[in-house]
């Protein structure tokens, strides 16, 4: 498949991201009350996102908007679609 | 459009009256029985800390009426003068409920009209996670009554390098900000001041704006809405805007009309709840953008990002620390709730048991009570109070671990390691503690299970609970293995432990799958609190609370039953025979063979004749398995008449009576019999204590359905592994 790219970065899922890494997040593909729940922890389009540390079995433990810690499980980052920057910390 | 909005509702005038120039008996500047102050924010933004800071003792624990949401209810006597009745509402991320904690906070803020409205919100926020926090700041300000914030956790921001201009956050916000530091009664006095200002001046919170074009269809929809907005009036239209809610036909309409405006590539044909979902989106995001400019104007940041919490972070939530550490805390959990808890338990039983049963029976003695009510009183009263309040100390031992593990921010971080292991019976990771627990004793896992913040997780658990084998049940089963399987006899006992577990997992499974399967399996998200130290008045304050409402539910369920118990073994049956001591048969002085005690036992035995065990010895164990599995030792020995062993591994006589009786009801089959028994015994009620727990946790209809489901469930497999051990032996 080679779909023309609308933007310069390419989306991924965060799983694909590096611990270090910070990445602003673009969509939630999930339904309307997840998305909810995710929106009140920080989680809307815009935020940044930063991988803290990865745990057990895919893991992720996440600064959102710079305060917020958050822990997510594998399923819980495939749901969130980032544009990476690539920057590492 | 949005000022216009503010104007209508200022002039209502049922809010600019003051409750003052109602009731002039008091005299002072607010009205003491209908000013009503709820602290509403997020979890762990101490505001707990802040509402016992607030209320001081004079606060109780209780469900709110109609519900079982658990709200901390106190009366404030702030330094201006006056009493002011608080709420501490659950903690919650929004007003969009999730669970009937959130409900509660949405209902109050939201639906309530009348003197059901509280008069001031006291926004309880978190100045190192502001964004976030100012996200339900504008869902309370959108419900119109008046807003005071109060600023939590300034020091831990500025640990992080934020420097919070508070009197810049004050004018953004449009309500007063007093930053607060409830652990030391910091900031309290100037709050109060505040709140007193604003139950005078009733003045409706400022909506955080939205972009144009949400407050065109806000201003247009609330237009529409008129009178029947109510007093939350910004908040129906939003929610109207969102899909939610009912309103008049034309409201309808123009609703309609500007969901189609905002988002026209949306299709409803497609699927009527997208543009409303939509909308709720951008609403969200609106939100959020409105927070950042917030910050942006009130808040410098400087220094690292990284704080010493995510240090810590990275050894305990790390992929090959994380579980050992886990692990190790659990350990120290559970020898805290047992080995340590054991002598204090010890202590209490052997206090009523002895000087206290004692001292009673001396004084009764005196006033020549009749001889029945001196056995009621020292057989049945005081021991049963005294199981009861041999638990106390367990209780407060457990409460104080919740605490702890919780406000420490640790049992976050425990939820996001074993998450995965404890999703294979439905349940979040939190709730392998109070398992962890429940082997030492049913009883406080119970409490622990108000770790889990969904009610029905909270139900499943509670009903998973009591087949976890506790400590008690051991006794019993090192009796039967060492008198049934001699060598193997560990092996038999490890072997109930892992059917408990099997047991745990098996039920959590069928459960899922018949009554709880509304409980959907969503990825974890979970938020990680910073790791902080603990109030200990706080904590003290609310174990308190909690041990005394756990007793008070408690002592109804514990004292009926010994009471009972008593009756039953001291009523001999119609036509019985003379007493072995060759007394005459009356009450109280009679054989348990001839009590209706026995009698009840006999009649309950044939229900096991197809598990190999219709004996009425057995079954008058299972009964007082049903008190305290404690009991059950001593009542096998009663009902044979032999002495209680001294040491359950060397039974004597009682092995002997023992295997005659299990070699003659299971036809010679003793083996699958007393397995059969052994099962029962692991997964049926495990004692009255824990009914009455779990009657406190869960609610009478749900622990009587908990106690058929055990009773069935221990019945089937009993019943199944003595069939089936029959066949192949």
């Amino acid at each position: 498949m080679s779909a023309p790219e609308i933007d310069a970065a390419p989306e991924c899922p965060l799983t694909d991201r590096p611990v270090g890494s910070t990445s602003t997040l673009r969509r939630v593909g999930a339904g309307r009350v997840r998305r909810r729940r995710l929106a009140e922890l920080g989680f809307v389009p815009g935020a940044t996102i930063e991988i803290l540390g990865r745990g057990g079995v895919g893991g992720l433990v996440l600064a959102v908007n710079a305060d917020t810690r958050v822990a997510v499980d594998a399923a819980g980052a495939r749901e969130l679609w980032v544009h990476g920057e690539g920057r590492r910390g | 459009m949005a000022e216009g909005l503010l104007t209508r509702r200022r002039v209502r005038p049922v809010l600019l009256e003051k409750p003052c120039c109602t009731d002039g008996a008091d005299g002072g500047p607010v009205d003491a029985a209908a000013a009503q102050v709820v602290l509403v924010g997020n979890p762990n933004v101490g505001k707990s800390t802040l509402f016992n800071a607030l209320t001081g003792a004079r606060q109780h624990v209780g469900n709110w009426p109609g519900k079982t949401v658990a709200v901390a209810r106190g009366t404030w006597r702030p330094a201006g003068g006056g009493e002011v009745g608080v709420v501490d509402l659950p903690g919650t991320y929004s007003l969009v409920p999730d669970s009937p904690d959130e409900e509660l906070t949405r209902e109050l803020l939201v639906d309530a009209s009348g003197p059901g409205r509280p008069d001031v919100v006291v926004a309880t926020l978190d100045a190192s996670n502001l964004t976030r926090n100012l996200y339900l700041y504008a869902q309370i300000a959108d419900t119109g009554i008046p807003v005071v914030v109060a600023l939590t956790m300034v020091d831990v921001a500025r640990s992080r390098g934020l420097d919070i201009d508070t009197p810049a956050l004050g004018r953004a916000l449009g309500v007063p900000v007093v930053p607060v530091v409830p652990r030391s009664g910091q900031g309290v006095d100037e709050l109060a001041a505040v709140v007193l200002r604003a139950l005078d001046e009733r003045v409706p919170a400022t909506p955080a704006p939205l972009d144009t074009a949400l407050e065109d269809a806000v201003a247009a929809v609330s237009t529409a809405l008129g009178s029947e907005a109510g007093p939350a009036g910004r908040w129906r239209a939003l929610a109207l805007l969102e899909g939610g809610g009912g309103a008049p036909e034309h409201a309808r309409d123009v609703t309609a009309r500007a969901v189609a405006d905002l988002a026209p590539e949306a299709d409803p044909a497609a699927d009527p709840d997208d543009p409303a979902e939509e909308i709720e989106l951008r609403i969200a995001e609106a939100r959020y953008a409105w927070a950042h400019d917030v910050l942006g104007a009130t808040v410098g940041r400087r220094g690292p990002r990284i704080t010493w919490s995510d240090r810590a972070d990275r050894v305990l939530t790390s992929r090959w620390l994380g579980l050992p550490i886990f692990l190790a805390v659990m350990w120290g959990v559970f020898e805290a709730t047992t080995a340590v808890a054991a002598p204090l338990q010890g202590a209490v039983q052997d206090l009523f048991d002895g000087p206290v049963s004692d001292g009673l029976g001396r004084v009764l003695g005196l006033v020549s009570a009749p001889e029945w009510l001196t056995g009621l009183v020292q057989d049945g009263l005081v021991s049963g109070v005294g199981q009861l309040l041999s638990f106390a100390p367990l209780m407060a031992i457990m409460f104080v671990l919740l605490a702890v593990l919780e406000d420490s921010g640790y049992m976050a971080r425990a939820a996001f390691v074993v998450d995965r292991l404890m999703r294979v019976i439905g349940l979040p990771g939190k709730a392998f503690l109070p398992i962890i627990v429940g082997f030492g004793c049913n009883v406080p896992a119970l409490a622990g299970t108000r770790i889990l913040r969904n009610p029905r997780q909270r139900l499943l658990l509670g009903l998973l609970i009591p087949f976890v084998s506790c400590s008690a049940r051991l006794t019993v089963y090192v009796l039967l293995a060492g008198i049934f399987f001699g060598s193997q006899a560990g092996t038999m006992v490890f072997v109930m432990y892992v059917l408990s577990i099997a047991l745990v997992v098996g039920m959590g499974w069928v459960l899922r799958r018949v009554a709880f399967r509304d409980l959907v399996d969503d990825p974890l998200l979970l938020e990680l609190p910073p790791y902080r130290r603990p109030t200990l008045r706080v904590m003290g304050v609310q174990t308190w609370q909690k041990l005394r409402a756990f007793l008070r539910t408690a002592s109804g369920i514990i004292v009926a039953t010994v009471t009972a118990v008593w009756l039953l073994s001291s009523i001999p049956m119609p036509g019985a025979q003379a007493a072995p001591s060759g007394e005459p048969v009356s009450f109280g002085h009679v054989a348990p063979a001839d009590s209706v005690f026995g009698g009840v036992s006999r009649a309950v035995a044939p229900v096991f004749a197809p598990a190999g065990f219709d004996d009425w010895h057995a079954s008058a164990a299972l009964v007082t398995g049903f008190v305290a599995k404690e009991a059950v030792v001593a009542t096998t020995a009663q009902t044979y008449s032999a002495e209680e062993p001294a040491d359950v591994h060397r039974a004597g006589a009682l092995g002997t009576a023992l295997h005659d009786t299990f070699e003659r009801t299971s036809g010679g089959h003793v083996v699958p019999a007393v397995l059969a028994f052994m099962i029962f015994l692991l997964a049926y009620t495990p004692c009255m204590t824990t009914v009455a727990a779990q009657r406190a946790e869960i609610g009478t209809r749900a622990t009587l359905a908990g106690i058929g489901m055990q009773l069935a469930v221990a019945w089937i497999l009993a019943v199944a592994v003595f069939q089936i051990g029959v066949l192949l032996t």
